[in-house]
């Protein structure tokens, strides 16, 4: 009779697919066909995380060149999070990996930036963070679900024409993303909505950030600014409207 | 050792009738609710989020009683328990003021993978050993009692020593902790291991039950799974009907986790359960 380990270590090697139905059935005395379901199930977790979590990157390539991806990922990455989105974490270093040493997609680190973004927003969503409300502060602060990204490519105007346009798959990318055009995005998880919202970094934005983050009071930020007060309330007002910072009920 | 289990009084034991609480619901569920008495969150679902989630839970527990329901505990995995996952789930179960917690009697973790999946343990007395005194660490840990609930499994492992009832029954007595019945998984597992589900139920002893579990599954040819993703059938609700004439009214939860229909589907079939938990009774009358 088995232990309970070698029990465990041989349903193991069934579902990290190291191991066929076929070659299992033995051991289990049971049919291909219920082994299976287990084999299934534990891969469908991972790969239907997957493409939920990356679906830009997924409609941008072929349907098998995401399948090789999805199915080397599994192979290579085990899960080791018990949060379900946590088996997805691995995979903007796996993908990276396939650029840098494997050339895929040409080699394009576009697609790198793709994965980091579509990661983050994950990250920024599920943050366990809670962004207080304007009644519960007395100065403005940063929306603690803020991220601050750097991408050598520009990707929020490249996500912001596709998630608009609405393209038919398979989707074919314009060569003009794939130029070097440095973009600073914002992404947070929006206060009132609870959304994932994302704002390319404008001189606005980041004059407004600095002022919460540096902790500026209202007559210095008017003074570094060389602008009236109704402008630097307007950019503060407007940044706090994105969710990027937040404002005290009062100000 | 402290009891637990014996903490549960007739209140506790018959909240009523009541569904999940699922994303989809979100926006409406506060509003359209008739007949929903409990609310059962899956805790993985809330565990560690601070948005939306978090927001949805504070207002849920102002308007519903709430209990708890994991899957990824892996009560019987071969790791040792999750301490960072516990402390989690602790946070979790004191925020909502849940009275009791539950999980599967199976494991969904192992050599340090997650599977996310449920996966069945060996009928054996190694597995019962192995698995009583991690239930009493949990309830040690949260204060609260523990519910198993029997899973559903397509495959017997191998080197059982005894029936599925009478592992789940060792377990509960020796960890002293409650049971969560799936109806649904008895009606599945009866069917693909083919045993008579109403001696299943017979054996178990009566006040052990606090939650009922009912859910439909899906017809897979050579065997049937419980996915959560369809109505309930009628051979279910009668042995639902039949359960809650031996174990009296109790908490009742549908499940659905895939393929959720419209808010008022699910009202609508809570009522039939509604119905079919009343009828149970007055037969016995
Ligand atoms: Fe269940």
């Amino acid at each position: 009779m088995p232990t309970l380990e070698e029990t465990m270590r041989m349903m193991h090697s069934l579902l990290r697919g190291e191991k066929t139905p076929e070659e299992m059935k033995e051991f289990f005395g049971t049919s291909e066909k219920r082994l299976e379901i287990y084999q299934r199930f534990v891969r469908n977790h991972v790969t239907k995380t997957l493409a939920k979590n990356f679906v830009m990157l997924r409609r941008l390539v072929k349907k098998e060149i995401w399948q090789g991806l999805r199915d080397e990922y599994f192979k290579n990455y085990p899960a080791t999070g018990w949060q379900l989105n946590d088996t997805s974490k691995s995979f903007v270093d796996f993908i990276a990996k396939k650029v840098r040493e494997e050339k895929m997609f040409a080699g394009e680190e576009f697609y790198i930036e793709l994965a980091q973004f579509e990661w983050e927003e994950v990250v920024v969503y599920c943050s366990e963070l809670i962004t207080p409300k304007p009644h519960e502060i007395e100065t403005p602060v940063l929306n603690p679900t803020l991220s601050i990204m750097d991408f050598r490519y520009p990707i929020g105007t490249f996500i912001y024409y596709w998630r608009n346009k609405k393209r038919k798959d398979p989707w074919i990318i314009e060569k003009e993303y794939l130029k070097e055009q440095p973009q600073m995005l914002f992404l947070i998880r929006h206060p009132q909505e609870q959304r994932v919202f994302f704002h390319v970094a404008t001189d606005p934005l980041l004059f407004a950030f600095k002022v919460v983050h540096d902790q500026i009071s209202l007559p210095d930020a008017i003074k570094l600014s060389g602008q009236t007060e109704d402008t630097v309330r307007k950019i503060l007002a407007d940044a706090h409207q994105a969710g990027i910072i937040i404002l005290p009920e009062n100000f | 050792m402290t009891n637990y289990f014996h903490t549960i009084d007739n209140k506790i034991r018959n909240m009523g009738f009541g569904i999940g609480l699922r994303r989809k619901h979100f926006g409406e569920i506060f509003d359209n609710n008739d007949g929903i008495d409990v609310l059962e969150i899956t805790s993985e679902n809330f565990m560690k989020l601070g948005g939306k989630e978090h927001d949805i839970l504070a207002k849920a527990k102002e308007h519903f009683p709430l209990v708890a329901h994991g899957v990824s505990m892996s009560i019987g995995g071969p790791d040792p328990l999750n301490e960072e996952y516990l402390q989690e789930l602790i946070k979790l179960v004191k925020f909502i003021e849940t009275p009791y917690f539950s999980d599967h009697l199976s494991y969904s973790s192992a050599f340090g993978v997650e599977y996310h999946d449920l996966i069945p343990l060996p009928f054996s007395k190694e597995a019962v050993n192995h698995v009583v005194p991690r239930i009493k660490q949990v309830q040690d840990m949260a204060g609260l009692p523990f519910l198993v609930e029997n899973p559903s499994y397509y495959v017997e492992m191998p080197g059982a020593e005894m029936s599925e009832i009478d592992f789940l029954l060792e377990i509960v007595e020796k960890a002293d902790c409650g049971i969560l019945l799936d109806v649904n998984n008895v009606f599945v597992n009866a069917t693909n291991h083919g045993y008579d589900p109403k001696k299943y139920i017979d054996a178990i002893p009566r006040e052990r039950v606090l939650q009922y579990h009912i859910a439909g599954h899906f017809d897979e040819g050579e065997f049937i799974i419980d996915t959560h993703g369809a109505d309930i059938i009628d051979e279910v609700f009668k042995l639902y009907e039949y359960s809650i004439r031996h174990t009296g009214p109790v908490t009742t939860i549908i499940e659905r986790d895939f393929e959720i229909p419209p808010l008022d589907d699910l009202i609508a079939e809570n009522k039939l359960v509604r119905a079919a938990g009343t009828r149970a009774l007055e037969v016995e009358v």
